[in-house]
């Protein structure tokens, strides 16, 4: 429970839509970060490397922390914002679907759409979960997400 | 190469890495974009009340997914992957996940997994007392201490040397990986880093 956000406030965030993210598959970028978490097959590494399953995960953090500018309408007709301090947000928990990894060629435009689909506080922390796809411009599903954060007192 | 042959429930498949350096913390945070100051600055994670930086938890659970990766070598993929971030895992920790075969379904193999992550704090050799970064900084809250153990080293220990610049205190750095070669006992932090399941399908 929380003063500048009783239940009924909370709840108007529930099913709130991420900004979409939109990411441009690029070599190199998945090659540094197959590289910087210690992938040793060479078949995510390097040119028409495949898509380490690892790096869809990090664009779907981003959608997430999206909601950290997320603000909705007080009684007063005042925006009152879900997150006063985006440094209290610590990563809650995922899991992945994956499917098509191979699928995505270097140039491939990814898009990571979500919804918040639980929230609450518990313990002075406030609990976010949503559901997220990912999916090529054909509509190409790639990667199906759930994901949880944690805002820590003082946060929220 | 792995085969669902050579698989059978109960049978665990054990990964270790680390120690995370901070360079470790801060090139995930390039390669990521996430560059959020609890893992990238140590004045920030300080001032964010967590005594420091911690790593990205996407940091050591990608660890995971490219050590199985790494495992299988081509003869079959990960097609799901779930866990909840259980604790912190800071510089100069080892992360150690363990794997475990749940059920096999034709060529589908579904495990859990859980992954600890080891803090050093004090060694004891030969009469001296050695503190780590995680003791001089109080990384262990009260709530944990239960989880602190001790152990006999039976193989040199790979650790973190970190310098600062007096300049730049929580700002500038080296560091090191260095090895202790000469025993001792080990005093340190066990604490469960993250927690899920796991499904790879394999070729054969």
């Amino acid at each position: 429970m929380s003063a500048r956000l009783p239940p009924e406030l909370l709840e108007k965030f529930k099913d709130l839509e991420t900004e979409p993210i939109k990411s441009k598959i690029r070599n190199k970028n998945t090659t540094a970060l197959a590289q910087a978490i210690g992938h040793k097959d060479q078949k995510f590494l390097g040119e028409g490397a495949t898509l380490s399953p690892a790096y869809i995960g990090t664009l779907v953090v981003k959608g997430l922390f999206s909601l950290a500018d997320a603000a909705v309408k007080n009684d007063k007709g005042e925006d009152v914002k879900l997150i006063t301090n985006p440094g209290k947000i610590l990563h809650g928990s995922m899991g992945y679907k994956y499917s098509n990894l191979d699928a995505v060629k270097d140039g491939d435009v990814l898009i990571t759409t979500g919804k918040l689909t639980k929230i609450f506080v518990k313990n002075d922390m406030l609990f976010l979960y949503a559901d997220m796809t990912t999916k090529k411009e054909d509509g190409t599903v790639i990667q199906l997400t759930n994901i949880g954060a944690i805002c820590r007192k003082g946060g929220f | 190469m792995v085969k669902t042959s050579d698989l059978k429930v109960g049978d665990k498949k054990e990964f270790a890495h680390g120690p995370i350096t901070r360079g470790e913390i801060y090139a995930y945070g390039k390669a990521s974009k996430d560059e959020n100051g609890i893992h990238m600055s140590d004045e920030f994670g300080y001032k964010m009340g967590l005594g420091g930086v911690i790593a990205h938890g996407m940091l050591s659970y990608g660890t995971t997914i490219a050590e199985i990766e790494n495992w299988l070598a081509g003869t079959g993929k990960l097609t799901a992957i779930d866990c909840e971030m259980r604790g912190m895992v800071r510089p100069g920790d080892v992360v150690y996940s363990t794997f475990t075969v749940k059920e096999i379904s034709g060529k589908t193999v579904k495990f859990s997994w859980e992954q600890y992550a080891k803090c050093p704090l004090v060694l004891v050799s030969n009469g001296k007392e050695y503190h780590f970064e995680g003791e001089q900084r109080k990384w262990v809250p009260e709530k944990d201490m239960q989880l602190v153990k001790t152990e006999e080293l039976k193989a040199p220990l790979k650790w973190v040397k970190t310098v600062w610049d007096p300049m730049f205190p929580g700002g500038k750095y080296q560091e090191s990986v260095e090895e202790w070669k000469d025993g001792g006992e080990l005093k340190f932090l066990w604490r469960l880093s993250l927690q899920g399941s796991a499904e790879i399908v394999l070729n054969e």
